[in-house]
């Protein structure tokens, strides 16, 4: 391996550039004509325009894009988050042209992919899941189920992500017009209506094992991370490693189930297991095949580099780092920086940004591609920055990190900053252990204070 | 493409200047642009579209008109790439100030081992050719200036 095509945009652009460089490897970026200006183009070795702005004609054109890796010469392809990262096909095609592909195999693509085989995959290496279905075919196989377990289910989408094709049922005489919205939802955005029920556990915990594997049998299980903190449309918001208030036994099981589910499915690469944590139990929610947002948390924690071990495993070495090397140490937190507007029901912005000034001192990570003068486009993502603050303990995470926000000025967009400083100084979120309802529950107490204070 | 002599490359320096513009003209509601350097010249005129409603409703100045006006360069069109590969000449080559007919194949992009032809969009004078036979090429990039023909 000699020289990475990164396709995507934005920070995980330039993380992966860096991560390229370091190990002595050239790169190569793509872009849309929307991202001509951008950093990641500037600070790769090669760049090339697959398209116009709207990403199904640029960062999901794989003729393109394959055809960028081969006239430049890429032997290497890594897709990030997002766009291809986990797409079965583009992983073929990349490895039918010969170029290796920087995460795990299209089948495990495919297979995790594709909720209901992850699911029955997951059962059958005792990985514990929430009760629930099959697709399901007709509307009297889904009452049945939620009349067997109880309201609330949720419906979700067997090729969903990112909350779509995903309803909550809390009565009976809602099943129906659920299944179908959530049907017609999932029809839409992935060309695939099929669904399945689960029995819904209200306000769980998010949390999520980080793994990374070779293909000579050496396994790593990285900890957790505790993504709690998430907007009404559980898209993350604050992401902390290690989640707060877990019992040795919790952590113990929780590791041994992500290291069953990783060699059942011979599992290359990094990977993250999703699980919903409720009490002393935890659910298998679903397993992400690609580099997460949230992964500097990790990395932070044990002093590695993810991004560096996913090159170094698809170049067919083995991990650097044994499970007896790693060991924690501190806390981490990380804010995505949006370029949404809370106050109005996270509503993205674009725009130029006329102000950057940004964050750094002790403890402090800035994952971002921003630049005073850089244009936001309107196609994309609205994450404008990671920001990661690494302390002692998870008090002084936390001071860290509201230092970090106060130290930051981005204007000429909207941005999640001040949002998140109320979030971090809130008592219930510094006691830690905080459930996915936190969030939805903060803003409606906001929104009741501040009725209360316009009267 | 990016390079390390971009600076220094006149083709390169070309391509840069104009791919902006042309994307800023192509956003716009503008019919004609000119702009008229000491160094560079480039006139952009909005021809009517082949199909269907013209993009953006006016219609577009005649070359004559322009001329009219007093305008001193000559209307060019410029075929892009329209996708990533490697670009070849099309034989027999046409070359700068060579009379071309409407869709004449003056190249294609080599991608994916397919042959994907560029066709002169409008009969006129080939007036610039800004890439050479075995050329890598990316989307947008402008591989022929065509002059209309008055």
């Amino acid at each position: 391996m000699k020289r990475v095509l990164i396709a995507n945009r934005g920070e995980i652009a330039l993380r992966i550039n860096r991560a390229c460089h370091e190990l002595g490897l050239e790169t190569v970026a793509i872009f849309s004509e929307a991202d001509r200006e951008s950093l990641h183009v500037k600070r790769a070795d090669d760049a090339y325009c697959v398209g116009p702005g709207p990403s199904a004609r640029s960062y999901l054109n794989i003729p393109n894009i394959i055809s960028a890796a081969l006239i430049s010469g890429a032997d290497a392809i890594h897709p990030g988050y997002g766009f291809l990262a986990e797409n079965a096909r583009f992983a073929e095609i990349c490895r039918d042209h010969g170029i290796t592909f920087v995460g795990p195999s299209p089948d495990a693509i495919r297979a995790m992919g594709d909720k209901a085989t992850a699911r029955r995959l997951m059962v059958a290496a005792k990985v514990p899941v929430t009760p629930g279905t099959d697709i399901v075919e007709s509307i009297e196989e889904a009452r049945a189920f939620a009349e067997s377990v109880g309201y609330p289910v949720l419906i979700k989408a067997t090729a969903g992500g990112g909350g779509k094709g995903m309803r909550a049922v809390y009565a009976a005489q809602e099943l129906e017009q659920g299944m179908n919205s959530a049907s017609s939802e999932a029809q839409a955005a992935f060309g695939d209506g099929r669904v399945y029920l689960e029995k819904l556990i209200l306000n769980p915990r998010h949390i999520e094992v980080q793994v990374l594997a070779d293909a000579h049998g050496g396994i790593t299980i990285l900890g957790e991370r505790d993504c709690s903190v998430q907007k009404p449309s559980h898209q993350k918001l604050i992401e902390e490693a290690p989640a707060p208030h877990l019992s040795a036994a919790f952590r113990r099981a929780l590791y041994a189930v992500a290291r069953n589910a990783v060699e059942a499915v011979k599992y290359v690469n990094a990977g993250t297991l999703e699980f919903l944590g409720e009490g002393e139990n935890f659910y298998f929610m679903e397993m992400n095949t690609r580099i997460q947002v949230e992964h500097p948390v990790t990395e932070e924690i044990f002093g590695i580099d993810l991004v560096k071990e996913q090159l170094r495993v698809a170049a067919g070495e083995r991990l650097t780092y044994a499970q007896d090397d790693l060991h924690p140490e501190g806390h981490a937190i990380e804010v995505r920086v949006n370029a949404e507007d809370p106050a109005n029901n996270f509503a993205p912005a674009a725009g130029t940004l006329t102000t950057v000034q940004l964050p750094g001192g002790p403890g402090i990570r800035v994952d971002t591609h921003l630049f005073e003068g850089a244009m936001v486009p309107p196609f994309y993502d609205s994450m404008l920055a990671k920001i990661i603050a690494h302390g002692r303990d998870r008090d002084e995470a936390i001071a860290r990190m509201i230092r970090a926000l106060r130290e930051t000025r981005i204007e000429g967009v909207k941005t999640t900053i001040p949002f998140c400083i109320e979030v971090l100084s809130d008592p219930e979120f510094a006691a830690g252990g905080v459930d996915i309802g936190y969030l939805p529950r903060f803003l409606a107490r906001e929104s009741r204070a501040e009725a209360v204070s316009v009267r | 493409m990016q390079s390390e002599d971009k600076e220094t490359d006149v083709r390169g320096e070309i391509e840069r200047l104009v791919r902006p513009l042309l994307h800023a003209f192509d956003e716009s509601d503008l019919v004609r642009l000119a702009v008229d350097e000491e160094e560079f010249a480039l006139e952009v005129v909005r021809r009517q579209r082949q199909r269907g409603e013209p993009a953006h409703g006016a219609a577009p100045p005649s070359a004559e008109t322009d001329r009219a006006a007093g305008a001193p360069a000559l209307p060019m069109d410029v075929v892009p790439a329209d996708m990533v590969g490697v670009f070849h000449v099309s034989p027999p080559a046409a070359a700068a100030g060579d009379r071309v007919e409407e869709s004449r194949e003056l190249g294609y992009v080599e991608a994916l081992g397919i042959r994907n032809p560029v066709r002169a969009p409008r009969a006129g004078t080939l007036a610039v050719v800004f890439v050479e036979d075995g050329d890598p090429v990316d989307y947008g990039q402008p591989l022929f200036g065509i002059e209309v023909a008055s």
